[in-house]
Parts: C-alpha cells; structure tokens; sequence
C-alpha cells in the first residue's frame, strides 16, 4: 500500500459517514480504512503509530552507522523495505549532501539547541537541525520552517544550493543577533519540550532575537547603504578551486567559507586584488582586518561614526574564523572602527570579514549609481545557471548594488536589493526583519525580489525566495511575470525551476505575449527553453484530458525537468548557448 | 476535466527524426493541421502536436514530437525518446545522403530508445519524382533486413501521410493490446509481501451500543 510507514500519518477523520474509519495519509495519497469496531480502530491507530516511530528509530540508528551500506538490518518493518532499496540506490549521493552540508561552518551541530549529529535541516531557513528541534520546527507549519531529512528525503539540487548559501552560522548571526534569554532560555540538547519550543518559538516566529535594522534619526550618521554583491559559484566549489582562481571576486568569497585555512598573507592579497577591483578614482576606504590584527589601507575618509554602527557592521560581517558568535576580526572592526572616527559612512549589508569595508563614501555616489543593472545583465548573458566557476572578470565595482540613502533602508527595499546581488544572507536579515517576498518596486517597473534575482541567473537567490513564499504569478508594470524574464534573459536554468514550480505558461504580458511568443522571437532562440516552455504547456493540456492511461506527458516533464536542474546545477556551461 | 472529444483509451508518444530538412515537421503539420508550408523554418527545439485517431473502435491519441534535425545532442536529446512506443524514420527519397544517415539515427535510437519502438522508414517527398535519388526498392529492402515498415509520403500532396501515422499506430495498438492480455492484471498494488503484521487485541465486546456515526 505504501512503500514508507515514515512518511505517513495517521488519524482520525471527523468527517465521515462511516464508523471506526482511520486514515493513513501519506504524501500522495490517502487511503481510509475501516475497522470491525471502535476498539479495533484505536488498536490499528496505536500499532500503526508505534510501527512509524519504530520505523524512524531504525532509521536513526541505521543513520549512525554511516559509511557501512545500509544492510538488511530491519526488523521487518514495512518501511525497511523502501528505505534499503532507496539506500543502495544512491548511497554515494546521500552521503556526499551530508558531507557537503556538515562542513557549511556550524552546521555540524543543531542550529537551535547545538546538540551534535544534526540529521535534518530546515530548507528555506538554511540550518541543520536534531530531530527534537525539527519537530518542534514542523509544528509551526511550513510557512515558518520547511524540514527536511538529510539522510532520507529526496533533494533537489536548488534546496542544496540554498543550503550551502546560509548554514547556521550565518542564520544565527542573524537570528541570534541579541539574545535575550528573558524572552526565552536557551535550548540544550537535553532541554525539554517546552524550553526548547519557546525558545524556538521566540526566534523565528516572533524574531525577538533579531536586530532591527539601523534607523536614520536614531543619531547615528550612516548615510547610505548597499548590499554586498555574491560572487557565482558554490563556496564548496569555490574552494576545490582555490588555487586555480585568479579572480580577486572568487578569493573573496572563498575567504567567507575557507576560514580556518586563511593566512594573514592571504588576506594580504584578498585586499590587494580588492582595491585594484575597485573603481578607479573611488575615494574607498578599506578596512582590512587579518587575524593578524588590523591594518587600514587605501586612502579617503574612513570609519564609523558610533559604536552602534559599528556593531551593526560587526553583527553582519562574516568572520571568517569565527565560531559561536566569537567574531575575533568582527571585535577588531569594530575597536578599529571607532578609533578613526569620522563624519559619514556607508554600511554594506553582507560585507565579510576580514574584507569588512566601511567604506568612504560621496564620491563613490555617483560612480556606482550606473551599476544598477548592466553589470547584472553583461555577467548573466553569459551564461544560465550559477556556479560555473569560471573567472568572472571584474571591471568597475561590481562588488555591491548601487548605493542607497539610509532613508530608504526598509526590509523590503534591503530584500529587493539583496536579491539582485544574490546574497542570500541578506535576504535572509531582510525576511527576519519582515520584508513581504512579493514586495513591488514601484520605482523599478514594479518588479518584486523574484524577478530581480532573475536577473543574476542565481538559481540559490530564486530557490530561496520561492521556498519563503515569493510567488510566480506576479506582474510587473509591463505585465511580465517571473518565467518572462527568465526568458527574456535566456536563464535556463530558471525556466525550469519555474515551471516545476508550476509557473503559469500562458501568462500574456501587456502585449499579450506569453513566455513562449517571446523565445520564439529572440534572436538565435534558445532551443532548450522553447522546448521547456512547449513542454510545459503540452503537459498542462494533456492534464486537462487524463486518460486511463494516466499521464505519461507529466512523468516525461518531471524527467526533462531533473536533466535541466541536474544540468543548471552542476553543468551549467552545458546549458550555454552556442 | 476533459470534454467527451478529449478522451481516449491509449496515448502513444511518437517521435519524429531524420536529417534537418526532410520534412519532419510538414508531416506532423500535415498529418495534425492537414497544413504545408513550403518555406518552413527549421525547427526550434521540440515542437509537440497530437491527434487522435479510431483503431478497432479505439480511440488512439498520437502525440508526436518532432525535432530539429541538427539538435540531436542537445540537452533534450534522452528525454525526447524516452517514453516514446513509435518512432517515424524520415528522410528526403531527392537527397541520398539523408538516406544514408538513416543508419545513424537507427543507432541513436538503439542508444536512447526503448528496445521494442515500432519503427517506420518514411522516404518523404514523393511528389518530387524527377528528382529521386533514392529507388523504392532499396529503401523497401532495406527496411525488411532491418525489421522496419516502410511507406513513401509526401506532405506536400498529402500522399501517404494519414496511411503512415496510421500503419504505426495501429501496429503499436496491436503489440499494446496484445501484451496487456498477456500480463494479467494481478500486478497491481496490492500490499501482499509488503505488509507488517499488526497484532490486533481480541474484540472485547463492550456494551456500549455501535452509534452510528452520520446523524
């Protein structure tokens, strides 16, 4: 009947016309069955209830002996059987996500409560979680937390990017900003249900741990602000590729994940190249901390007004060798930071240490207040998909989105930003700050957060949105949707990612264009998304008419769906355009 | 749901291939739309169209992909044959060289198709008989030797065109109802070796009366 006990549950159902009915519910179907009397039914409930948590400890104890293939351990449960024959299938790949997964810098332990061995992770929150931790997770419903089995559940490899984006070093960062253990005591491994709820309860749901972003008339004197661009490719990526990568921009986004392993020497050359990747005549200041200590170089005005600021900038920056929140270089930005006090600065949202940049500020107004989208669009007609980890050249600053006035810093405007620079944590630190995912820019042609990650080919920035509810079926003031653009851009990659979601194929622009008329119309259309969109739309009329036969239109779109993912996500030069 | 006109009893996927510029994509335009277009661009990645047809008082729905020819190693390219019961084998009977890649796209189809696709030989263009460069004859003997049907079509004067899709249909629906005797339908879900005992507590029988539970 079904493969999997685990993935079932069990209950009542209220609204039947027959007695002693229970319902196993699995995630595709549900079967009511119906048993001789009322005791009958509560024995069935109970069995089938102690089978699935039977089923879940084998799995956790079959977990723990790693390496060893999976054997036919099982105590005869029905749930053994698929999770064997799943195991043998793809031992290699479960294995290598949680490796992948474990060594995003916190991640080995749980993000709520630290216990060790975490074996599940919250998807569009980006952490690693205990078992104890992600049901208290799963209670608050998958608008707040989207849990996932690392060892067990299938994954698609866009949730695994987003993953390795975030991790819980970076999430408690943010929402573990300002701890207040009044609100809530700390969760421990041990903790019971009740702490460990509340305190879960108080981070992400009420976001009482979060920090407020800074406000303008608070007297500080920030005077604008940006967000700090990512560079493509994976940081695991990134990393295997370490020496081979010239780039200043691909040391630089090594440096946020290669941590421990950086030399003061490294961060040397991280700086150099920086400033040379800086615009030319830009009055920058950059703050260059090593774990060495503290080392100011480039020229023009530098500095933090206030401490506040400072640590604000702290709270953002990504040490490198930090641990559990003990920001060695972060404390040093922000010592250094108050000894060269001066009049205006700008903060930049997602800046990593030891690249933490205070930077100076007027004249590099008007030099980046071009940057809104060329560089975007140049990089991104390259190629689809992300993490293809070539070089990408640097020319002008390309290292952050335009700047802004600090009048304008709202979460969502932060969030909108964020996702045209692909940073995930950003985006992040403007969705704990409440920003709306389908906010509308009014004064970018009314495009929301999705269209502008879009625009960077991030197949993580979209992924991450899409899992914290941004929807497909917005309109910008041209009457394009998200899928339009995508294909306006060529990104594969997105296409794809779209329309698994659903995305609908036949939605008119205010031309009465759909995505299709317009692959069709671009100049050396690119074949894979005319197929793609043609595909789509092949298998939304055959739905309309299912035969007996069910639907093999649907199984072939799910197939052609996974080759691009699989392609966009690891080969993406594959998906270039000739 | 679907209308009455929208419902069938099987759904076959036929594919299309061949060199670029056969006629692959006249044939399905031919055969779905009863349209020709003489200056027809090359195909952009897949084009779908489907049509349904009566076999045995069945009703057969087609739907067939069609390609451009030169894209064969695109990213689609398992996709495309995967699923698919029928392939037509298109070339142009004016150009031999397209005949002689048939070869190629038989060995394509060993690679990515199922081993059992009913397979037809189409020498396409017919209407061009001065310029014919490939005789009936040989293409016919080489479609015995190789196991595949074999008709001449053109789309430009409709010649053939419903006879081609409708000879592989029905040779489909044969080998498909055929097998479907064959395998008795006592392969379905059921739970059988899959299944948990559950012990269950003998029924005390309680003297509460059995309420039924709609009011």
């Amino acid at each position: 009947m079904e493969e999997d006990l685990r993935l079932c549950t069990i209950r009542l159902p209220s609204d039947l016309d027959r007695r002693f009915c229970f319902e196993v519910l699995s995630p595709t179907r549900s079967h009511i069955l119906q048993a001789d009397s009322e005791e009958d039914c509560q024995t069935w409930v109970k069995a089938l209830n102690a089978s699935i948590s039977q089923a879940y400890k084998d799995t956790m104890h079959e977990s723990d002996k790693e390496s060893e293939e999976k054997s036919s351990t099982s105590s005869g449960a029905e749930s053994s059987q698929g999770d064997n024959s799943s195991a043998q299938a793809k031992p290699s790949k479960e294995k290598l996500r949680m490796e992948q997964l474990l060594v995003v810098p916190g991640n080995s332990n749980c993000c709520d409560c630290g216990a060790a061995e975490p074996r599940w992770a919250s998807i569009n929150l980006g952490v690693t979680l205990c078992i104890e931790c992600s049901g208290i997770h799963r209670s608050f419903g998958v608008h707040m937390s989207k849990v996932r089995s690392i060892t067990l559940d299938t994954w698609e490899p866009e949730n695994l990017k987003v993953m390795l984006e975030l991790g819980n070093e970076v999430v408690n960062r943010i929402y573990e900003a300002k701890v207040d253990e009044s609100i809530a005591a700390r969760a421990t491994p041990e903790c019971n249900r009740v702490v460990r709820e509340s305190w879960i309860r108080a981070k992400y749901v009420q976001k009482a741990f979060i920090k407020q972003l800074p406000g303008v008339n608070k007297g500080n004197k920030l005077r604008q602000w940006s967000v700090r661009k990512k560079t493509r490719g994976s940081p695991a990526r990134l990393l295997k590729k370490h020496s081979l990568e010239e780039t200043s921009a691909s040391k630089d986004s090594l440096s946020s994940r290669g941590g421990d392993s950086l030399s003061p020497s490294d961060s040397d050359d991280l700086t150099s190249g920086l400033l040379e990747g800086g615009a030319p005549g830009a009055r920058r200041a950059v703050l260059s901390v090593s774990n060495m200590g503290t080392r100011i170089s480039g020229s023009g005005s530098v500095g933090s007004s206030n401490s506040g600021a400072a640590s604000y900038v702290e709270g953002l920056s990504r040490s490198s060798s930090s641990g559990h929140g003990t920001s060695d270089s972060g404390n040093v930005t922000a010592t250094a930071a108050t000894s060269t006090v001066d009049i205006s600065t700008n903060i930049v949202f997602g800046e990593e240490s030891p690249l933490a940049r205070v930077a100076g500020l007027n004249k590099s107004l008007d030099l980046e207040s071009s940057d809104e989208s060329s560089p975007d669009f140049d990089e991104d007609s390259v190629g689809d998909g992300d993490g293809s980890g070539r070089g990408v050249a640097m020319d002008g600053d390309q290292f952050h989105t335009s700047w802004e006035d600090m009048s304008k810093l709202d979460p969502n405007l932060l969030l909108y930003k964020a996702s045209g620079a692909r940073n995930l944590g950003v985006m992040l630190e403007a969705l704990g700050n409440r920003a709306d995912p389908n906010w509308v820019n009014l004064e970018e042609e009314g495009r929301t957060p999705i269209m502008k990650a879009v625009q960077t080919g991030s197949l993580a920035a979209c992924e991450f949105l899409l899992l914290n509810n941004a929807k497909l079926d917005r309109r910008d003031k041209s009457g394009r949707t998200a899928l339009h653009h995508a294909t306006i851009l060529g990104h594969t990659g997105q296409v794809c990612q779209f329309l698994k979601r659903r995305a609908d194929v036949n939605a008119k622009d205010n031309q009465g264009k759909t995505p299709l008329d317009i692959a069709l119309e671009t100049e050396n259309a690119n074949a894979d998304i005319v197929t793609l969109l043609r595909l789509a739309k092949l298998t939304e009329e055959m739905k309309e008419s299912e035969g007996y036969m069910g639907n093999p239109g649907d199984d072939t779109f799910q197939d052609v769906c996974r080759d691009f993912t699989n392609m966009a996500s690891n080969n993406p030069e594959k998906l270039k355009r000739k | 749901m679907g209308t009455k006109d929208d419902e069938y009893d099987y759904l076959f996927k036929v594919v299309l291939i061949g060199d670029s510029g056969v006629g692959k994509s006249n044939l399905l335009s031919r055969f779905t739309r009863n349209e020709f277009n003489l200056e027809s661009k090359s195909t952009i990645g897949v084009e779908f169209a489907t049509r349904s047809i009566q076999v045995n008082n069945k009703t057969i729905k087609a739907q067939i992909w069609d390609t451009a020819g030169q894209e064969r190693y695109r990213a689609i390219t398992s996709a495309y044959y995967r699923g698919a019961v029928g392939a037509l084998l298109v070339y142009d009977i004016a150009k031999h060289l397209t005949y002689e890649n048939v070869e190629r796209w038989l060995r394509e189809l060993r690679d990515h198709a199922d081993q059992n696709i009913v397979i037809m030989l189409v020498g396409n263009k017919s209407d061009l008989r001065h310029l014919r460069a490939v005789p009936t004859d040989e293409a016919k003997n080489f479609s015995e030797r190789n196991n595949l049907s074999f008709i001449e079509t053109s789309a430009l004067d409709s010649t053939n065109v419903e006879a081609a899709f409708h000879n592989i249909l029905t040779e489909i629906y044969k080998i498909v109802s055929q097998k479907q005797i064959r395998d008795s339908p006592d392969d379905d879900n059921s739970p059988s070796s899959n299944v948990q005992t559950i012990t269950v507590a003998p029924t005390v029988n309680s003297a509460q009366a059995k309420k039924p539970c709609c009011s």
